[in-house]
């Protein structure tokens, strides 16, 4: 058989108390791979395990005519807030179904931050700088994280039933990317996938010197 | 001159001015540029010669200053901007004059659709020379004979509509379209000059030396002493349509097709309609992330008076650029023809001009560049016999500049 492109996801479970710990991580063979920014979220089966517990504002900052973090994750209902950091304006827009928004920012603006009732994909462009991208992933349950080496560790789980989801914009969309988790103890989930891992990085802002010309 | 003047103001009035402005919203940039050269060849056509650069022998070694221009940028809200800009040529012009005034309108409509709007003063977005501040190139000092012919005579006084279309994550397909007026003259300069290479753009309402010969006191009606490209002479508006590709600000290809659709037999205020028709290619390539090419061609015909003068005109160049850092090198190769199609021989405008252009440039600390510049021009021009030159000269050129950017 032909060695296809796949990932696992390894999933460690310490069942020692009544909050458990996940540890997640990524695999293409048996080599770990590494893709900063690819969001891991649990939804508990039983709702109530959830504590509706709001964290803080996260940001999606404009920052060089580029948007940071260039992937942002916060839990439905939660808001995300886009300061303007550039000597420029921008206009930052997404038209992400049931997320959809607009906002005008001039320079070193701060807007209030807006809160997303959908969970989902959100790509957020820049009306005035068209290379400008970003992703907000709206997640219904407070149990998620971000990749930022190879592995990952989502904690303080209460034990039961989950479906575990993984979402980054290299991973094709006609991966399965969704599996179920009942465990009491220790469990492994693999997901094994069928199509490349895209090459896709945030896009560079064009070089700006002195005699450059911005509209161009 | 008055009139024009007006109808742009007026235009950039009916933008919605009532958006809250602050002055964080104003930007204002400029140029100042300081140069001194050492010519060889014919006087300058902006002294009444022959010769194809702004500057000649007249001041070898002078150091002049060269131009001062500035621009401002108003948002009036944040999908609305205005745009102006000037420029003042000490010694050939009189102060500042307009070069641009528009208003741009760029909405949000869809994650794949894409429109931007201009109405009043602007240049078409055709030139992948001059990308640089003010309609100027960041490779060099000297402009290409068609971005110099855009310069001296082509501006759009009207609306141009521009849409895109995002095929992918990295392709986008544009199409545009144009309607304009006061641009009726424009073909009189190419035809009774010929191709040149400088930097120097025609303010708005602005003038351009001439250079009498026998071919103008043979026309019907009397041609001014000077050229005025931006004037509305039958009420009938010009249009251009254009289609482009691009990806990822890496690759660029794009057509035009410009008809000013001038009735050429009309005559108002010292100045004829000059029928004036182009197809315009331009494309600009990243090799690498340092290394670029681009180029334009453009082919079309200029007639004025039924015929009296009847031009058809071709050019192309290619520039090879480096851009790494500080650093900055091109070399920029062109070919151009006009052809003389008339049976007026008082009125011969064949001309064919080669040019060599091989130009160094360095960004210092803050704002400051320091440009070196050397041009080889071959041209062949039959109108020189109307002043017993030889139909032939070789012009050289070596030009140091210093600009201040503010």
């Amino acid at each position: 058989m032909k060695l296809g492109y796949y990932l696992s996801l390894a999933l460690v479970i310490f069942s020692s108390s009544a909050l458990a710990t996940i540890t997640v991580s990524m695999k293409t063979g048996a080599k770990q791979i590494n893709l900063p920014g690819a969001v891991v979220w649990a939804i508990p089966k039983d709702k109530t395990a959830m504590s509706n517990t709001k964290s803080a504002v996260k940001d999606m900052e404009q920052i060089n005519r580029q948007f940071k973090p260039f992937i942002q994750v916060s839990q439905r209902t939660n808001s995300i807030r886009f300061p303007n950091r550039d000597e420029t304006a921008h206009h930052v827009y997404s038209f992400a179904k049931g997320n959809n928004f607009e906002l005008p920012l001039y320079k070193k603006a701060v807007p209030e931050p807006i809160a997303f009732d959908t969970a989902g994909v959100i790509p957020v462009g820049c009306n005035i700088h068209d290379w400008m991208i970003g992703y907000i992933l709206v997640v219904d349950t407070p149990f998620y994280k971000q990749f930022s080496n190879e592995t990952l560790t989502l904690e303080a789980l209460p034990h039961g039933e989950y479906e575990i989801h993984l979402w980054h914009p290299a991973l094709s969309k006609k991966e399965n990317l969704k599996q179920t988790l009942n465990y009491s103890g220790q469990a492994d989930i693999n997901f094994h996938l069928k199509h490349k891992v895209r090459n896709i990085e945030q896009p560079r802002p064009p070089e700006q010197n002195i005699d450059d010309d911005q509209d161009y | 001159m008055k009139p024009l003047i007006n109808i742009i103001i007026g235009l950039i009035l009916l933008t919605p001015l009532s958006g809250v402005c602050s002055v964080d919203d104003i930007e204002v940039r400029g140029i100042v540029d300081a140069r001194t050269h050492y010519s060889d060849g014919p006087r300058s056509w902006l002294n009444q010669g022959s010769g194809v650069y702004r500057f000649d022998e007249s001041n070898n070694g002078e150091i002049l200053l060269s131009n001062i221009s500035a621009e401002l940028k108003l948002k009036t809200s944040i999908d609305s901007t205005i745009k102006i800009a000037a420029h003042y040529y000490p010694s050939q012009t009189k102060g500042f004059e307009l070069s641009e005034a528009y208003w741009q309108y760029r909405p949000l409509s869809s994650n794949t659709w894409k429109g931007k709007y201009r109405v009043g003063a602007f240049y078409p977005s055709i030139s992948v020379e001059n990308r640089g501040r003010l309609w100027t190139s960041s490779q060099m000092t000297s402009f290409s004979h068609i971005n110099s012919w855009i310069a001296e005579e082509l501006r759009i006084i009207g609306a141009e509509g521009h849409w895109s279309h995002k095929i992918n994550r990295q392709q986008k397909l544009g199409f545009f379209a144009s309607a304009f007026w006061f641009n009726d003259p424009t073909g009189a300069a190419l035809a009774w000059k010929g191709w040149s290479n400088h930097d120097r753009q025609t303010g708005l309402g602005g003038h351009l030396p001439l250079q009498a010969a026998p071919g103008l006191r043979a026309t019907a009606n009397e041609q001014a002493n000077s050229f005025a490209p931006f004037r509305e002479i039958d009420g009938q508006p010009g249009f251009y349509l254009g289609l482009e590709w691009s990806q990822a600000r890496a690759h660029k290809i794009q057509l035009m097709y410009y008809d000013n659709r001038a009735d050429d037999t009309m005559f108002k205020d010292g100045q004829y309609g000059w029928r004036t028709r182009f197809f315009h290619l331009s494309a600009h390539k990243q090799l690498t992330p340092q290394w670029q090419v681009y180029g334009q061609y453009m082919n079309g015909y200029t007639v004025m008076d039924r015929n009296f003068t009847d031009n058809p005109f071709q050019s192309a160049y290619i520039t090879l650029a480096k851009k790494q850092g500080s650093h900055r090198l091109a070399l920029r190769l062109e070919h151009s023809r006009i052809q003389d199609r008339d049976s007026t021989p008082e009125d011969s405008n064949q001309n064919t001009g080669n040019s060599l252009t091989l130009s160094y440039a360095y960004l210092l600390k803050k704002s400051w560049k320091l440009g070196l510049e050397t041009n080889f021009h071959n041209s062949q021009q039959r109108r020189r016999m109307y002043w017993n030159e030889s139909q032939n000269a070789r012009e050289k050129q070596i030009t140091a500049s210093l600009k201040y950017f503010f």
